[in-house]
């Protein structure tokens, strides 16, 4: 019945060329010659005018194509998790999940739930239900929610200690607010505060997934951050000697500069150090604290860099000592 | 948001749901940051389809936690990208045709409501036609047109070639044409588009 059936082919042609939005010069200059015939130029924005419409529908289009996306994304990961061989990262891996308002939400809902915190200065040694035991150091609160599939520890604030039985089965899971940290068992250290969570593996390996980047294998002597990004730092070797030093009530640096090292002790203490002198922060401190003495540890930093301590509004601040 | 009933079916289905979530947290998240550009929105919204799809079993039972999920996520990702692109169109380049060649010119002006009831109608005949459309080229159509991504990206979705998406996209254009001339032979009066308004005044007649 058309005799148009040309100009209607060429129409939805250009009409898809200009849909990519990739047209070459040359390609627009032929376009647009082409539609200097008025009868092209009506076909052409008939063809436009069929594109546009279902703008009206676009909400509901676009939802669709966008489950079919989230069907495709699910069956590709199903693939990839049956095609791994080694079943206990399988079950690490698989076991990624959300951070703090995951967490919270489960934790929100019908799982019993443990708490656990700690004073400032203070650590606290805890047996969970199947054996596997945290340190809580200080300033620290954990909440644990054991079901049948997954042992969950929400870790709210602080640093802990996981030596963690070991359990195909159900997995061990950290949450802090920068992502999550799996493991079927091992022994591994947890930090978190505003900025970053730190994640330092004393012996065998953690799966750890902050949301934006996939998860990170880490294994024992290493360890990694994760910070508001969403992304983890590189993966380093650490020092368990100075890193997890407050097992022992200590706290050891090598070199590091003495504004970290007081930040450091202040987590421990209930009234803060302050430098009285910013100069003082990048001198370097070797040595080892007792966290639980703070005297002894002003003590020590008066002699080692010759200063006056002098209480000021709860906190103590280190001058250098006048002469 | 939890009701303490004590009904055993209730109870196993927001565990069920607690389960799903759990499972696809990531998934979810990881794809609306990738859809979205902004891992925080990104968990914003995931969190309220979580909230969506635990009201939703509060009422009613679910056969398919994990389609529940994606298809709230989905929906909830569809309204904030129509919702930027009507953002767009508002802004300082609103009636313009874009330099990505889209037609946005076409679909900006607010309409009359004799517009509104003619675009009603030939949505409606429009929609029967994509719908009738095999489903990769009803996805690449939806792609390039809603989600304006080129089409080399969309032959990476689809695992097609690049020339295969063009073929989808002019297959869909044809149908809908066909569909938009098939509501305006019924309505009996010409096919002209570009002016909608006039052609109603014709159509009184």
């Amino acid at each position: 019945m058309r005799e148009n059936q040309n100009r209607d082919e060429e129409a939805a042609r250009w009409t898809a060329r200009r849909l990519s939005g990739e047209m070459s010069p040359e390609e627009t200059a032929g376009f647009e010659a082409w539609l200097a015939d008025p009868e092209n130029r009506a076909a052409f924005e008939a063809c436009a005018a069929a594109a546009a419409s279902l703008d009206a529908h676009a909400a509901s289009l676009l939802a669709a194509s966008f489950e079919e996306e989230l069907h495709a994304e699910q069956a590709a990961r199903e693939s990839r998790r049956r095609s791994w061989t080694a079943g206990a990262l399988a079950a690490s891996l698989a076991a990624v999940a959300a951070a703090g308002l995951i967490a919270a939400f489960v934790i929100g809902g019908r799982d019993a739930v443990a708490r656990y915190a700690t004073a400032r200065g203070e650590t606290l040694r805890v047996s969970l239900a199947d054996e596997s035991l945290v340190t809580l150091n200080t300033a620290s609160r954990i909440e644990v929610a054991y079901s049948k599939r997954a042992r969950r520890i929400n870790l709210v604030e602080g640093e802990a200690l996981f030596d963690v039985r070991r359990d195909p089965e159900k997995p061990f899971l950290v949450a802090t607010r920068h992502g999550e940290v799996s493991v079927t068992g091992t022994v591994f250290a947890v930090r978190s505060d505003d900025a970053q969570t730190d994640v330092f593996v004393v012996s065998g390996a953690v799966s750890v997934a902050p949301p934006a980047n996939g998860a990170v294998m880490v294994l024992a002597g290493q360890r990694v951050a994760m910070d508001g990004s969403g992304r983890s730092s590189a993966v380093e070797a650490f020092d368990p000697n100075l890193a997890l030093a407050w097992r022992e009530g200590k706290a050891r640096f090598r070199n590091a500069p003495l504004g970290e090292a007081i930040a450091e002790l202040n987590r421990y203490f209930e009234r803060p150090l302050t430098l009285g002198d910013p100069s003082l922060a990048d001198r370097p401190v070797t040595g080892e604290f007792d966290i639980r003495d703070q005297q002894t540890a002003i003590n020590a930093l008066v002699v080692a860099f010759d200063l006056e301590p002098h209480a000021e509004n709860g906190s103590i601040v280190l001058e250098p000592a006048s002469r | 948001m939890t009701k303490n009933t004590g009904d055993p079916a209730l109870a196993r289905r927001l565990k069920n749901l607690e389960r799903a979530i759990r499972a696809h947290d990531s998934l979810i998240v990881g794809w609306l940051a990738a859809k979205l550009g902004d891992a925080e929105v990104a968990r914003d919204i995931a969190q309220e389809a979580y909230l969506r799809a635990w009201r939703y079993a509060q009422e009613a039972p679910i056969d398919n936690p994990r389609a529940l999920l994606f298809k709230t996520a989905a929906n909830l990702a569809a309204n904030e990208f129509v919702a930027r692109r009507r953002a767009r169109l508002r802004g300082p380049q609103a009636g313009e045709t874009g330099p990505d060649g889209t037609f946005d010119d076409l679909a900006s002006d607010a309409p009359s409501p004799e517009q509104t009831a003619l675009a009603r109608s030939d949505a409606r005949l429009s929609l029967a036609a994509i719908d009738a459309l095999p489903r990769k080229v009803r996805r690449a159509f939806v792609m390039s047109r809603f989600e304006e991504r080129t089409y080399g990206e969309i032959a990476d979705e689809l695992s097609v070639s690049v020339s295969s998406v063009e073929k989808y996209i002019i297959t869909a254009l044809k149908a809908l044409r066909a569909a938009v001339e098939k509501g305006s032979e019924n309505a009996g009066k010409a096919t002209v588009v570009d002016f909608p308004a006039r052609r109603l005044k014709r159509r009184r007649k």
